[in-house]
């Protein structure tokens, strides 16, 4: 009896009349501080190129900038818009992958932790903006002759990025493309026959 | 039956004094002070910014009212600061000392100026604070890597970086026209770049297999 009435006083001391949408101040802290919120311009990239149904891109930049130029598909919720009500639905979705995005992160960041605070699920931000998608997505450097194997299949993919989200250089040359890709396959083959 | 009653009641304060040790040891609740809406508002209109010149004055006159806090990790802060910081990485910004701390520093209003290696790494951490109600906590633009362009290393031969990291680096739309235009005339210069290492690359390693 006395064990009954105990239990149920602890019970009730340790209720917690916290908002049940927000998540708590530490577990935001808890959130950020791996930088696991980041995906980088490669990530992105290789998403909008494949299609992901589940890509939901967000430019936090104003009107104007976003009709200058914005990634493709990408829509435009500018930063002192973000916690207006009439897009709770989309960001309630737990289906999407929400990344934002601005020219660097600050202002993308910005909108991620407010949102965050709220408990949405599945929100990203594209590490560096806008301005490091320019550097590594639109003009990769060539990596240099003594970098390791994965410098090169990271610029290739970036090369054919680029050529993806150039616009017009995809016309320009289709036919001359897949023609050289397959000779250099054929010696491949050749080359690891012989060999054994 | 006074032996069972006795076991029942030594019991019954076990749990009592479990229950009431648990509770003493559990962190004050740490809550929000500003909705959403506020820190938006507070973040829109910049004026937690502190521009790098500003805090280079600030250092040289003593009795200033900034405190700087570095984020970054003790390894960093070792390696080089700016005078007169605080090291508190951010992933312990909340533990409770560092959280007495920044609150008697907010009380005594001494300004706190949050700096990581650059803007972004003090950026969420700034509105972490100002949301649970710490509120002369500011950022501080460019971050140490700026700082120590100006004061540490002023001969460098590395331009500065522009701490306006928000403001667009390119023209992009043009970018993408320079990129169209480059590979429309000439689109045999970009795939021998691209496909001439990887070839290189593999045949030496299928020699070497057998």
């Amino acid at each position: 009896m006395v064990l009954a009435i105990l239990l149920s006083a602890g019970m009730f001391l340790f209720e917690e009349p916290d908002n049940a949408s927000e998540i708590s101040p530490e577990n935001l802290l808890l959130a950020f501080s791996d930088d696991s919120h980041y995906w980088s311009t490669d990530l992105v990239a290789d998403k909008i190129i494949k299609q992901d149904p589940a890509l939901l891109l967000i430019d936090v930049r104003n009107p104007d900038e976003y009709l200058d130029f914005s990634l493709p598909g990408a829509l435009n919720i500018p930063l002192e818009n973000i916690l207006d009500p009439e897009w709770e639905d989309y960001f309630s979705a737990e289906d999407y992958d929400i990344v934002f995005f601005s020219n660097d992160e600050i202002y993308a960041d910005q909108a991620w932790i407010l949102l965050q605070r709220q408990d949405f699920k599945n929100l990203r931000v594209m590490k560096g903006g806008l301005n490091h998608w320019a550097v590594t997505i639109l003009q990769p450097p060539i990596p240099k002759q003594s970098d390791p194997e994965e410098a090169f299949a990271l610029y290739s993919f970036r090369m054919a990025a680029r050529q993806y989200f150039g616009g017009g250089s995809i016309d320009a040359a289709p036919a001359s493309q897949p023609e050289k890709i397959e000779i250099t396959r054929k010696k491949k083959s050749t080359a690891a026959e012989g060999g054994c | 039956m006074d032996g069972k009653n006795k076991i029942l009641i030594i019991v019954a304060a076990f749990i009592l004094l479990i229950i009431l040790g648990i509770l003493s040891v559990r962190k004050p609740d740490i809550g929000y002070q500003l909705t959403p809406r506020e820190a938006l508002d507070n973040a829109l209109s910049l004026v937690d910014e502190v521009f790098p010149e500003d805090i280079v004055y600030a250092l040289e006159d003593s009795a200033s009212g900034y405190q700087l806090i570095d984020l970054r990790t003790p390894y960093d802060f070792l390696q080089g600061h700016i005078r007169k910081a605080v090291n508190i990485p951010s992933s312990v910004l909340l533990q409770e000392d560092n959280l007495l701390f920044l609150q008697k520093l907010d009380k005594d209003s001494v300004t706190i100026v949050l700096y990581g290696n650059n803007q972004s790494q003090a950026n969420l951490p700034w509105m972490l604070l100002k949301q649970i109600g710490i509120e002369n906590v500011k950022v501080l633009l460019g971050g140490y890597d700026y700082i120590k362009g100006i004061l540490i290393d002023p001969y460098a031969v590395e331009d500065l970086p522009n701490y306006l990291v928000e403001e667009p680096a390119f023209d992009f739309a043009s970018l993408l026209e320079i990129n169209t235009s480059a590979s429309g005339e000439s689109p045999d210069n970009h795939q021998p770049e691209m496909i001439m290492p990887v070839r290189k690359k593999k045949s030496t390693a299928a020699e070497g297999g057998c």
